[in-house]
């Protein structure tokens, strides 16, 4: 390997490398624009001229090959007045008010004015005048903060082997854009925003900011695995879904979660609100995609393979063997510990079996992903309910509860007393165990979320001839997913969003609900709801059968001893989930109220990590299952990329699926998976790319020395 | 048999020996790292005198360059085309499969990563290397002169002029009246022509064109042009050249228009010097050559127009003055008519005047006037009314 001195520093550069990622990688820095590790060189912007002894002219050093005992100063009274003025040309065409710039803060350009000392007004200054960008999905062009450094046209040709973005001129200005400035859709971009995340500038940039809540820059890029409960790593299955690399695929799943069939099948895919192929055209169908790596899972690669430390001795106990419990159960066992499930009904799975109708998930899926709970040695003991956590403590290291919510809220309205009117959980459960739950013939559903449906659609295939349901939301605020609220207008199901309950009627038994309009409905600061009915807008539905779905609160008493936040809930400390006594730890819905089976899988992860802390674990569950594959960043032009439609699932008619609690969702087919996995932007493949290496870094990491 | 098979035939050891012998500066000693051979006009080149020798003999240059390439070690071959002269690339690509050569034909500049991997050899040296095959080879130039009095220009014939040749000969206008040459990039004064086409220098007048500046040409106005030019041709990927061109024609530009500042001369100086070796290609890098040559030459008209605001041979039209002599007019009305920026004003019986800030200096009244009393002038304008006045009251004060 050649050695150099650059500014009297001998310095190692290998032999294929240049001299100014040499100096960059020896802690030397030299200001630099156009060139970045990842692209070819372009040596257009002169900033990262040097003097070799010998030489008289200046060279760039992004191409100047490094030759043993080559003598390099980076820094003298030429090369600086020589990179002023290629700083000075640059900003002669760039705005002058970093300011109002969305990249400032984190401009490069920003940073080498800072570097070079400021520009001089030497120069004539233009305003380009270009109109800003803003029609294509994902990325905005501001041509006229350009500065011509051409990564952008490098990252897509280059890099990732598109191509689509080129110099062009209009009127003797020159700028980047597409052939004839059509829209990058209709040139096949495949939107991967490479140019975005080289560009040193505000000029290609993602239109959505790259901040949100406590999500970082990094995990913005890749938002389905970020706002994923669990951060399952979405790209990367896809990704392997794509090779047809289903086992691999489910091990990445697994790495994560350990239900990855349930989540296949009733998952309310965050990830896809957020994917940002929606942008584009449709989100992924990562649910889909998923459910089908699980379902063409063998196991190879975790079955018997993932973690299994050795006895701790310690032993645990948890009560509640829904998604949440048995998560946690799973963890802990992998981490050594003897774990004990207390279930208070008479099978495992909580809400997945009691709460989520059978047509929606069947009971065998549960079953078959509880076995590998099992089989890891978790033991289980049902139709014990759990009366006093304290009592657990003295034959249990630690205790988690993990009971869940399944108490169903009763509104206190006129007649919600009455014979007929019927609340949420335990109309579910008695569906699910095929007991009488006392329905009649027309039901009335009053709730707006998931359950409310799962509700008016288990009456409708219970033989209910008239199913209606009722909530305070406008339609476009349920808070039901959109296809169960679809499915169940196919099914024949009435919505009625936009009504207060007034009062149930009847004698004894209820005939018929009574509602008013709702005009305004919205939240105050306590989180009361604060609504403004319509004058004279009574109504009426005739009903033998009125189902409450407003809400499920966890079944506790005051008196066992844990403080309780003031909605009934047990409370706990966010980050360690530890209950306000020693050695008790919650995790669920039972923290935080009824959400999602994802949300309580990511809790029970989180309880396992600080319960096998508590234990005197390290608390590090983390498994990886499936090969690390390195991926190819060329992923070239494909034609109608941003036109491909998100893959039909195939769902039984709804004529069909009424009659019946047989699944009526088959997923996605052999045949459109791959092209639906293919339909993936790939965000995360941006974040292999090299991030800018400012001049501050290197001031930072001088002190340090 | 073709020539390129006699070269062939003949062995590349032999082909070398010839090439040396003849003096070709065909740069041998690339060979090992040469990827490909290139040829085409040079960027910069705006005149496309020397295309002709393609048109002319397609044949001739295909072969020299299969030969240079046989040379080294059957390296690429690379055809560019300028993007007007798209429609030869068919021509060319049959004649070269008629040839049997495979040469990739292409139109625009010649990128910057190819001219540094690769090798440019120009038409003449091609043909050159056809000629030591064919045994034919005597050192030839392809000359074409061009002339430019004021605004006008025209050209000589192109001619194939062997070294020696002084430039007197070439030229075809009296010695006297000539202001400066410019060979290639540069420009030079008038006792260049002193000289001959000695065989350094004209593989060096790359683009072929000698032109001729007339005593009446305005040598900032032609700075101007020529950076204008340079910024048609910039292809935008470089900074110095792309910005650097930009900075030096707006400030030229202003120079011409009356808002030149003497400050500004030192900043493109700078820039100027910068520029010749801070691009990619001999657009940028030889963009400034003319600039520069006109503040060594000519510093003298820089002066006049920044500081006197006059431009000596009334080409910069910013530093003329029109004017209708009072004692001249009769109010006819005729300018008036044909102003297209309606910019006289007058009424029958009236002296007409110009209101010279909308003026464009057009001319077209001055030729429009039936008594030829509108006169244009570097000069300062004499003592004229500045409200409409009778034709013949008007008195000098």
């Amino acid at each position: 390997m050649p050695v150099i001195t650059i500014d009297g520093i001998k310095i190692q550069v290998p032999k294929d490398s240049c001299v100014l990622e040499g100096a960059l990688k020896a802690g030397v820095y030299i200001p630099h624009l156009c060139h970045h590790p990842d692209l070819p060189e372009h040596s257009s912007c002169r900033l990262c001229i040097v003097e070799v002894e010998g030489e008289d002219q200046v060279v760039t050093s992004c191409t100047l090959k490094p030759r043993d005992g080559m003598v390099i100063q980076t820094k003298s009274e030429r090369i600086n007045r020589l990179r002023s003025l290629a700083l000075d040309l640059l900003l002669a065409g760039h705005p002058e008010d970093c300011s109002t710039c969305p990249k400032y803060g984190n401009c490069e350009l920003q940073t080498l004015i800072q570097y070079l000392g400021g520009a001089s007004s030497r120069m004539k200054h233009r305003v380009k005048g270009f109109r800003s960008i803003e029609d294509n999905p994902l990325l905005a062009h501001d041509m006229n903060r350009c500065v011509l450094c051409g990564r952008c046209v490098r990252a897509c040709k280059d890099l990732r082997g598109v191509g689509i973005l080129k110099y062009s001129t209009e009127n003797m200005e020159t700028y980047i854009g597409t052939l004839h400035d059509k829209l990058l859709k209709d040139e096949d971009c495949r939107f991967c925003q490479a140019c975005a995340e080289v560009c040193p500038t505000g000029t290609i940039r993602d239109k959505r900011s790259p901040m949100e809540g406590d999500k970082t820059r990094e995990e913005m890029i890749v938002p389905c695995r970020a706002f994923c409960p669990a951060h399952t790593d979405v790209p990367r299955y896809i990704y392997l879904v794509k090779e047809g690399r289903y086992e691999e695929a489910a091990a990445v799943i697994r790495e994560k979660v350990p239900f990855p069939k349930v989540l296949g099948y009733i998952c309310n895919h965050v990830c896809e609100m957020q994917c940002k192929r929606s942008e584009v055209n449709e989100a992924m169908s990562i649910r889909e995609i998923k459910r089908y790596a699980a379902e063409a899972d063998t196991g190879t690669f975790w079955r018997g393979k993932g973690k299994q430390l050795p006895l701790t001795g310690k032993k645990v106990c948890i009560a509640g063997a829904g998604p949440a419990g048995m998560t946690a159960a799973y963890y802990l066992r992998k981490q050594g510990h003897e774990v004990t499930v207390l279930e208070a009904n008479s099978q495992a799975g909580g809400m997945l079996r009691y709460g989520i109708p059978e047509y929606r998930l069947p009971g065998n899926i549960i079953e078959e992903e509880l076995q590998v709970m099992m089989d890891a040695g978790v033991k289980m003991e049902c139709n014990k309910r759990v009366e006093d956590p304290i009592v657990l403590k003295e034959e249990y290291d630690a205790v988690l509860l993990a009971m869940g919510t399944h108490k169903g809220v009763r509104l206190p309205i006129e007649g919600s007393e009455l014979k007929g009117v019927l609340v949420n959980t335990e109309f579910l459960k008695a569906a699910t165990e095929k007991r009488e739950s006392g329905m009649g013939k027309r039901v009335v559903v009053l709730g707006g979320g998931n359950v409310a449906f799962d509700c008016a659609r288990t009456a409708k295939r219970l033989g209910a001839i008239e199913v209606h349901l009722a909530c305070l939301e406008s339609r476009e605020n349920m808070p039901a997913d959109e296809e169960e609220i679809t499915q169940a207008m196919e099914e024949g199901i009435l919505i009625h969003p936009g009504r207060t309950f007034e009062r149930i009627t009847g004698e004894s038994q209820a005939d018929g609900v009574e509602f008013m309009e709702v005009l305004t409905f919205a939240f105050d600061k306590n989180r009361r709801p604060v609504i403004t009915k319509k004058e004279n807008s009574k109504s009426c539905i005739q009903a033998d059968t009125v189902i409450f779905a407003v809400g499920q609160r966890p079944e506790l008493r005051k008196e066992n001893g844990l403080p309780l936040t003031p909605g009934g809930y047990i409370e706990v400390d966010e980050k360690t989930l530890r209950t306000g006594i020693d050695g008790i730890f919650a995790a669920g819905d039972v923290i935080y109220g009824t959400r999602s089976v994802i949300e309580a899988i990511a809790s029970g992860r989180k309880a396992a990590a600080s319960i096998d802390r508590y234990l005197g674990g390290d608390g590090d569950i983390s498994e990886i299952l499936a090969p690390v594959t390195e991926r190819e960043d060329f992923i070239g032009k494909i034609e109608g990329f941003g036109d491909k439609t998100r893959a039909k699932e195939q769902i039984v008619s709804a004529d069909e699926r009424v009659s019946s609690f047989q699944p009526y969702h088959g997923g996605i087919c052999g045949e459109d998976i791959c092209k639906e996995a293919n339909r993936c932007l790939q965000c995360d493949l941006r974040l292999k790319i090299t991030p800018p290496r400012l001049w501050g870094s290197f001031d930072r990491e001088e002190e340090v020395r | 048999m073709s020539t390129f098979q006699k070269a062939k035939a003949a062995g590349r050891e032999a082909l070398i020996e010839r090439v040396k012998k003849n003096e070709i500066p065909f740069d041998m000693t690339t060979g090992k790292n040469t990827v490909s051979i290139v040829t085409g006009l040079k960027n910069h080149d705006r005149e496309h005198v020397l295309l002709r020798i393609l048109e002319q003999d397609p044949e001739v240059v295909l072969q020299g360059l299969a030969i240079a390439g046989f040379i080294m070690n059957d390296a690429e071959l690379l055809c560019y085309l300028p993007e007007e002269k798209a429609e030869l690339k068919e021509l060319l690509e049959e004649k070269a499969a008629e040839l049997e050569i495979e040469v990739r034909v292409e139109t625009g500049k010649i990128p910057a990563d190819i001219l540094d991997t690769g090798l440019y050899c120009s038409f003449i040296m091609l043909k050159g290397l056809y000629e030591t095959v064919e045994e034919t080879y005597g050192p030839e130039y392809y000359l074409c002169t061009k002339y430019k009095r004021g605004k006008e220009e025209w050209y000589g014939n192109p001619q194939w002029v062997k070294p020696g040749t002084p430039f007197n000969e070439l030229i075809e206008m009296d010695p006297k009246r000539i202001k400066a040459i410019q060979l290639g990039t540069h420009l030079y004064l008038p006792d260049i022509l002193e000289e001959s086409v000695a065989e350094s220098e004209v593989w060096n007048l790359d683009t072929g064109v000698i032109t001729v500046f007339d005593e009446s040409c305005c040598m900032i106005h032609e700075a101007e042009e020529n950076l204008y030019g340079g910024r048609r041709e910039c292809c935008g990927k470089c900074t110095f050249c792309r910005e650097g061109l930009l900075q030096l024609h707006t400030r030229v530009h202003d120079i011409t228009s009356k808002h030149g500042e003497w400050g500004s001369m030192e900043i493109m100086k700078e820039l100027a010097e910068a520029m010749a070796y801070s691009s990619k290609c001999s657009v940028g890098n030889t963009g400034a050559d003319f600039l520069l040559d006109t503040f060594r030459f000519f510093e003298q008209e820089y002066v006049e127009h920044i500081k006197k605001h006059t431009c000596a041979e009334g080409i910069c039209s910013a530093f003329t003055n029109i004017y209708i002599a009072p004692d001249g007019c009769v109010g006819c009305g005729s300018c008036m008519k044909e102003c297209p920026e309606d910019c006289i004003e007058g009424l029958p019986g009236y002296i007409h005047m110009i209101e010279g800030l909308k003026c464009t200096k057009c001319l077209r009244c001055v030729k429009a006037c039936p008594q030829q009393v509108i006169f244009s002038t570097t000069g300062k304008i004499p003592s004229i009314p500045d409200r409409l006045t009778r034709v013949g009251r008007f008195k000098r004060y």
